[in-house]
């Protein structure tokens, strides 16, 4: 069926109705549908320009291009919805604008009745965006930034339908390709696409765009690059982090900074020497500081310190990273909880006694992490915290949790974790005097931080391998 | 407006031995007691003296310009057109329904749907009375005694031509009256003409002296549509048209305030019948009147709202439902079996799940409507809600949308697996309900699964239930439970088919302009509507 024989029923169609029902026609094709009461409003608001009449409501209603929702609703359907507005478009643009621009403001007005995450407000958010398209196109572009925001990464039909709004729209996004990219490349990576949140945000970032919109690019940039896990795009990431937070410095935006701060202090503290050590608590200390003044605090940004502290390892630090994690918990949501729950538990491990240890084992368990790696982290936690108890009974049972997590770590490919994991495993297996699998899990540990170019860890745990051998030699000999 | 006094005319070429007049006389005697009371009050007037009178007048407007002409109507003709015209409807007034035991059953007993059977049989059952009583071949009241002759070369005529009144026996009995002959004092009546004739006189009586609002209009909506239709209808009247041969019709609606909803509606219903009717007798009118008798395709109508309050009824809600509901299944080409479907799927126990794999210029939104339209004047409890736009299209947000168009939907709570199913199901013991999801297609995979798994839940369950799913041509089906109906291209013979019963096409033409609108339209559904909507646009004018 081609276009050109749709298009001419529907022409032979308006040609033998009245003017008033054809005006009607061209008015309400523009919403995708409509009410009775929005159709007289839109009427009356528009009938001196173009004749239409409440009374061809009815008439154009009965036309078979009118399709019926229910009781309440109807809409003119595709394609000849599309014909009727290219008509205004084409014949009366002024008319065109001025609808748009009504329904949008309408539509936006609605919107407003309802909370937000309402089905209906969402609905009508959208179609207010699609209106405003045309009429203010920027702002569009902004009103759809935040729309996918207020999506999170739970309510993938919003995205899906915010993405495609670019292409149905997209004849008026012409001269505005650096922030649909941004749009695009938020809504790819709110529904995990990341190749294409890559691509879309390296061209925000390349261009000459707002500072505000590509330092967002850039903290993704950085997120997805720290994902793969490889010290090339490590190292790439903490470049294009570390210029965000100087964009939103130098545009004076204080909240933005902290956030990418945040992510670059998460980064530091991944790449593990103290050099990097040192300099993530740096940074987590100053994105902390920025929330702060501005009135806000960063949950994310303390649980991070947290970590970096208990990595350091000393006994002020410890009892400061246990403050902090304390705190990140009050501010995180309950989805996003476990991390600092994990590094509260082995915070509370570490520094020992009954009390921290079974409140470390609470934590634990009341963990929802069960997803691959969380879970893995979980384990790896619980064991050492088992561990710590010393008698028999708990060692076995962190033997059996830390092999869980070395099992998941690989089947995951998680290197690092696995180094982790086999780590812990080592100081178990020694505990229960098990030094050849002590031994065992180190050389596996050492071949694995060399294959991530760990240099400083290789020398660590070497020293700790050379000491175990001592162990084993020692007490092979002392045997009758 | 005037019109030609056809009984007048009769009168005045008249004479003995024929004494067409007196014998007129004598039938609208017999007519007058037949109908001095009308048994069956459900109907609108269909008295002699009013509807059969009104008939006449028409008939005189119609042929007003035919007998000034070489092909006028001859004395003979006319009193079988006029003796037709009195008796055409007494098939109403002695009308037995009798059920498996043969015993009729009493008027006061009479069902709706006894009365739309008189409705439909009532042409046969007049020529039945007209013959066997007036030879005496059936024993009757004397009150439904016709008295006329038995000369069988008017009497036979006569009784045909009644009967062809009716829709359904017209083209059998101009058929039948084209093979007979018929020619009283050897000459030849044109049957078929006066049969034409009197069919389209009688759809012209609308009138709202003919609405007379019995009490039991409450009971069915269709009465009460006649009634409000011809109460709606202050003038009909037939005119000259642009040519000595054509007649045209002009129509007066007076509607009550607040009707500027169903105006249309109704002023569609009426002209939509006429100028069909109007189409199917054509052939015959220029065939017997060689081209000196046509009827303009295309009516006059003036409308308005009656400026004084309150005289004018508003038209009942189930009527107007019943209306939209009748226009919109007119509107439809070759779905005959779905629409059965979905009428016996909504009077049945059982759930049932529709799928309809529709593409962009398919006669979906023909369709939709009509659903919609089925469940209003049926009554039920109906959930319609369009996903096309895939935004707000989580399964928590469908599950919001149909919980605002169910009675009580608020009162199912959850979001978890059956609570589509739950609030599916009329807890009331209702007639059960309708839930129609449209583009469902655009769902994501998620919401498309869990759908799915939802709709499994909802077979299982005895609730009497239709669901109707659409969605785009070649998408994957979603349902395995699910009848799938293709809306795909209208077939010619089809088209064709609809051309005859819809416009009242002879068949020949029918099958050219079918050809010509499939070639226009590659045989697309949404454009053939399309061009059909134009088509009935065309019959009629809105006179300002």
């Amino acid at each position: 069926m081609s276009e050109m024989a749709a298009s001419s029923a529907l022409e032979e169609l308006l040609d033998s109705l009245p003017p008033s029902v054809v005006a009607v026609a061209e008015l309400v094709s523009f919403p995708q549908w409509i009410d009775n009461p929005t159709a007289e409003d839109v009427v009356g608001e528009f009938s001196a320009l173009n004749g239409a009449t409440v009374g061809a409501i009815a008439d154009l209603k009965r036309l078979p291009l009118v399709s019926s929702i229910g009781e309440r609703k109807w809409k003119i359907a595709s394609p000849a919805r599309e014909g009727l507005m290219s008509r205004v478009e084409e014949q009366r643009p002024e008319l065109a604008w001025r609808l748009n621009s009504y329904l949008a403001e309408r539509f936006a007005a609605e919107a407003k009745r309802f909370e937000h995450r309402n089905r209906a407000a969402r609905e009508l958010r959208w179609r207010s965006i699609y209106h405003l398209m045309p009429v203010a196109t920027s702002e569009a572009l902004s009103e759809l930034d935040g729309f996918i925001e207020q999506a999170g990464s739970a309510r993938h039909s919003d995205i899906s339908a915010a993405i495609e709004l670019t292409k149905i729209r997209g004849r008026w996004l012409v001269g505005h390709q650096i922030e649909t990219a941004f749009v695009l490349g938020r809504g790819a990576y709110a529904l995990k696409d990341f190749a294409t949140a890559e691509a879309r945000f390296l061209e925000v970032w390349e261009s000459q765009a707002d500072a505000h919109r590509r330092s967002i690019s850039g903290n993704l940039l950085g997120v997805i690059w720290i994902k793969r896990n490889e010290q090339a795009w490590w190292s790439k990431a903490e470049e294009v982090l570390r210029e965000a937070a100087a964009l939103e410095q130098g545009e004076g935006n204080r909240y933005s900074e902290a956030m990418i701060l945040t992510t670059l202090g998460a980064l530091q503290a991944k790449s593990g020497d103290d050099a990097q050590l040192k300099a993530a608590e740096r940074t987590l200390r100053r994105s902390i500081e920025l929330s702060e003044a501005t009135g806000g605090n960063d949950g994310r940004a303390l649980s991070a310190l947290g970590a970096v502290l208990m990595t350091k390892g000393t006994d002020g630090s410890l009892h400061e990273a246990e403050q902090l994690l304390r705190r990140s918990l009050t501010l995180l949501p309950a989805d996003a909880r476990d991390t600092a729950k994990g590094r509260l538990a082995r915070v509370l491990g570490r520094l020992g006694g009954p009390t921290r240890l079974r409140e470390a084992e609470e934590l634990l368990r009341d963990m929802k992490g069960d997803r691959g790696l969380d879970r893995a982290m979980t384990l790896n936690t619980t064991a050492a915290t088992l561990m710590k108890h010393g008698d028999p009974e708990n060692l076995e049972r962190a033997e059996a949790a830390i092999l869980e997590s070395i099992e998941l770590t690989e089947r995951l490919n998680e290197g690092r974790h696995t180094a982790m994991a086999l780590l812990t495993g080592s100081f178990i297996a020694e505990r229960q005097a098990k030094l050849e699998l002590a031994i065992e899990r180190m050389e596996r540990l050492i071949e694995l931080n060399r294959a991530l170019g760990l240099a400083e860890r290789v020398e660590e745990s070497a020293k700790r391998l050379k000491r175990l051998r001592r162990k084993l030699r020692q007490g092979t000999r002392s045997k009758p | 407006m005037s019109a030609l006094d056809l009984e007048a005319l009769l009168r005045s070429n008249d004479g003995p031995p024929e004494d067409l007049s007196d014998r007129l006389e004598r039938i609208k005697v017999s007519a007058g007691k037949i109908w001095a009371k009308q048994r069956l009050e459900w109907f609108t007037d269909h008295s002699s003296h009013r509807h059969s009178r009104r008939i006449v007048w028409l008939l005189g407007a119609l042929i007003e310009r035919l007998q000034e002409g070489a092909r006028a109507l001859t004395p003979a003709e006319l009193y079988v057109l006029l003796a037709a015209a009195y008796l055409h409807d007494i098939g109403m007034q002695d009308f037995r329904v009798t059920g498996s035991t043969e015993e009729s059953t009493a008027r006061e007993d009479f069902t709706y749907k006894d009365y739309e059977l008189i409705r439909k049989r009532h042409p046969e059952r007049g020529m039945e009375l007209i013959v066997r009583r007036a030879l005496q071949l059936e024993p009757g009241r004397d009150t439904f005694r016709v008295d006329i002759d038995d000369e069988l070369a008017y009497l036979l005529p006569i009784a045909l031509v009644s009967r062809g009144h009716g829709s359904a026996y017209f083209e059998s009995t101009v058929s039948e009256l084209d093979g007979r002959d018929d020619a009283p004092g050897n000459d030849r009546l044109r049957g078929g003409l006066l049969t034409a004739l009197l069919l389209f006189a009688d759809e012209l009586d609308l009138h709202e002296d003919r609405a007379t609002f019995p009490a039991e209009m409450g009971r069915s909506p269709l009465t009460a549509l006649h009634h409000h239709v011809n109460h709606y209808v202050t003038l009909v009247s037939v005119g000259d048209g642009d040519t000595t041969s054509t007649r045209r019709v002009h129509i007066s609606f007076a509607f009550p305030e607040d009707s500027a909803e169903y105006q249309g509606d109704v002023r569609l219903y009426v002209v939509g019948k006429l100028s069909s009717q109007a189409e199917r007798v054509n052939p015959v009118l220029r065939r017997e009147t060689d081209g000196l008798l046509a009827l303009d395709p295309v009516m006059r109508v003036r409308a308005r709202t009656e400026t004084i309050s309150d005289v004018r009824r508003e038209l009942p809600d189930a009527a107007l439902a019943l209306l939209r509901l009748d226009l919109r299944e007119q509107a439809l080409v070759g779905r005959a079996d779905l629409v059965r479907a979905l009428r016996e799927a909504c009077g049945k126990p059982a759930p049932k799940i529709v799928e309809l794999s529709a593409g962009a210029t398919s006669d979906l939104p023909a369709v939709l409507s009509w659903l919609d339209a089925l469940c209003l004047a049926k009554r039920l409890a109906a959930s319609h809600v369009d996903l096309s736009l895939g935004v707000a299209t989580e399964t928590n947000d469908m599950l919001a949308a149909v919980r605002e168009d169910f009675p009580r939907g608020d009162e199912v709570a959850g979001e978890d697996a059956d609570t589509l199913a739950a609030l599916a199901r009329d807890r009331r013991g209702g007639a059960g309900r309708v839930l129609v999801l449209e583009s469902v297609d655009r769902l994501l995979p998620a919401a498309r699964r869990w759908l799915a798994s939802e709709l499994e839940l909802i077979v299982a369950d005895a609730a009497p239930l239709l669901v109707v799913l659409t969605r785009g041509e070649g998408s994957e089906p979603l349902s395995d439970d699910a009848d799938v109906h293709e809306l795909g291209p209208i077939p010619v013979e089809t088209l064709s088919e609809y051309l005859v019963s819809r416009f009242g096409y002879a068949p020949d033409a029918a099958r050219v302009d079918a050809e010509d609108k499939t070639a226009l339209s590659s045989g697309a559904p949404g454009p053939i509507l399309q061009q059909l909507a134009a088509q009935l646009n065309r019959t009629w004018v809105l006179d300002e």
